[in-house]
């Protein structure tokens, strides 16, 4: 009877403080990720800082030009056997509508990337030679020409590992990166997601502005070569 | 993965190892304490077997034990199942609407909510060794079709068509035993648990048929398939 009452009082102790524990820590953790971009917030004059329903920030500012920056995070837990990734998402919205088509690419597509714009676009097409699996898809608008630069462009960018998607559309490109990567033993044991980041080094954010400003350029030259190297 | 062609002999073969390390051992010091029969037919033999020695400290390790066990299976039924079936909601495998991803947690929320209560009714509703047989058997069964899998992706892709991280040594030795292995385990399943192999046989059938006659039609076809490789063999 004293075993019983001993274990039963034990585990509703352990409960209770597993309880209180986890709602602590859930806090802190959400606490944590409202400062990640605040020190990249410094590249662009008049930056705002808004957060997401997942409480990340979404950093909003603006290029020399005028062109519209959105820095946002995303956390990625979908694809099972694999740790949980933090995405740096970077769209540059163009002053107007361009006139070149949408294409993109995805680095090691698994189909579970909700966050992906390739996915949506409608026509699959032969991507360029990567040491990653790449998915290529475009909205079939774009001449051989066009086709032919963005490949070449994304032959270039995607020889980064940490490159997950780059996309090109006629109100503005797009760029995914790796950020940071789940700790492996809270994911393993509890399936947690912690990130070992207190900030998102401004030259990550700096090198995907720069990937995204050279996408938005690649399909507007004519003849001059746009020097693919820029944006590493 | 650094190294497949090291990886994988040795994660294979370091698994298959403890796991039969790990269960003949169970089983030995199980039978020594307890008659197979009685075995064979508790719901807690493990339990059972730590109550017949007497000692507490083994009841208590053996509870931690189940414990971690219970909250492994947790994770497989609650985090991983839920994001199958996501992936397949996404690639139009199963209806769309399990596509979806929780705007604040970013979960598959709606795969986790249908799953949960599944999960449940096999875990509270049904009888223990029949849910463990029909997994066994769901697993024995993806193993008949790796066989099948790994004949036709080797005359689809022969050697040297493609770059390989693993070469399948003795081909096709390696798929004739493993069928071999899983034609004796489904006999001998059958002895034993002929109406539940006879139940799952027909569950599959059932559900790839209205895969076939229904389902196939709405999957994005080649969504899946992005591996930068030749046009197989055929095609």
């Amino acid at each position: 009877m004293i075993t019983t009452i001993s274990l039963s009082a034990f585990i509703a102790a352990a409960c209770a403080w597993m309880g209180k524990r986890a709602i602590s820590d859930h806090r802190a953790a959400l606490a944590k990720r409202k400062g990640l971009l605040d020190e990249a917030a410094r590249l662009f004059p008049e930056a705002r800082i808004s957060f997401a329903p997942d409480h990340f920030p979404i950093l909003v500012g603006r290029l020399e030009d005028g062109r519209q920056v959105r820095v946002e995070l995303l956390a990625d837990t979908m694809v099972t056997r694999r740790l949980p990734q933090l995405w740096l998402r970077v769209t540059l919205r163009e002053l107007r509508e361009c006139n070149r088509p949408a294409i993109g690419a995805l680095a090691r597509p698994t189909g579970a990337e909700y966050y992906s714009l390739v996915h949506d676009l409608p026509e699959w097409m032969a991507p360029p030679e990567t040491d990653a699996s790449l998915l290529m898809r475009s909205d079939g608008s774009g001449t051989t020409w066009q086709v032919e630069r963005a490949a070449m462009m994304f032959r270039n960018l995607f020889s980064d590992p940490t490159l997950k998607e780059a996309v090109i559309s006629p109100r503005g490109t797009r760029v995914i990166r790796q950020a940071a990567q789940g700790e492996r033993a809270a994911y393993l044991f509890l399936r947690q997601i912690r990130f070992a980041v207190t900030a998102i080094s401004v030259d990550l954010v700096q090198k995907a502005v720069s990937e995204a400003k050279a996408l938005s350029q690649v399909l507007n030259a004519s003849e001059s070569i746009v020097a693919v190297d820029e944006a590493a | 993965m650094r190294s497949p062609a090291r990886s994988l002999p040795y994660g294979t073969m370091a698994g298959i190892m403890t796991l039969l390390i790990a269960a003949t051992m169970t089983w030995y010091v199980c039978s020594g304490l307890l008659p197979w029969e009685y075995l064979g037919q508790a719901g807690t033999p493990l339990f059972d077997a730590a109550r017949v020695t007497g000692s507490a400290g083994l009841m208590v390790l053996l509870f931690v034990g189940t414990m971690f066990s219970t909250l492994a299976s947790a994770n497989g039924c609650i985090n991983d199942a839920s994001r199958a079936w996501f992936s397949m909601g996404r690639d139009r495998y199963l209806p769309s609407w399990f596509g979806a991803v929780h705007p604040v947690y970013r979960t598959p929320y709606r795969s986790i909510v249908f799953l949960v209560p599944i999960a449940l009714i096999f875990a509270l509703g049904a009888p223990l060794d029949q849910v463990v047989t029909f997994s066994i058997l769901s697993g024995l069964l993806g193993y008949t079709f790796m066989t099948f899998n790994m004949v036709m992706f080797r005359r689809k892709w022969p050697l040297d068509t493609i770059k390989r991280g693993y070469v399948h040594p003795l081909h096709p030795l390696p798929v004739i035993v493993l069928l071999t292995l899983c034609a004796a385990a489904y006999f001998a399943v059958f002895l034993g648990y002929g109406t539940q192999l006879s139940a799952m046989m027909c569950f599959y059938i059932v559900a790839s048929l209205w895969f076939h006659f229904r389902r196939y039609r709405f999957v994005r076809r080649g969504d899946q398939f992005t591996m930068p490789w030749p046009k197989p063999v055929g095609y």
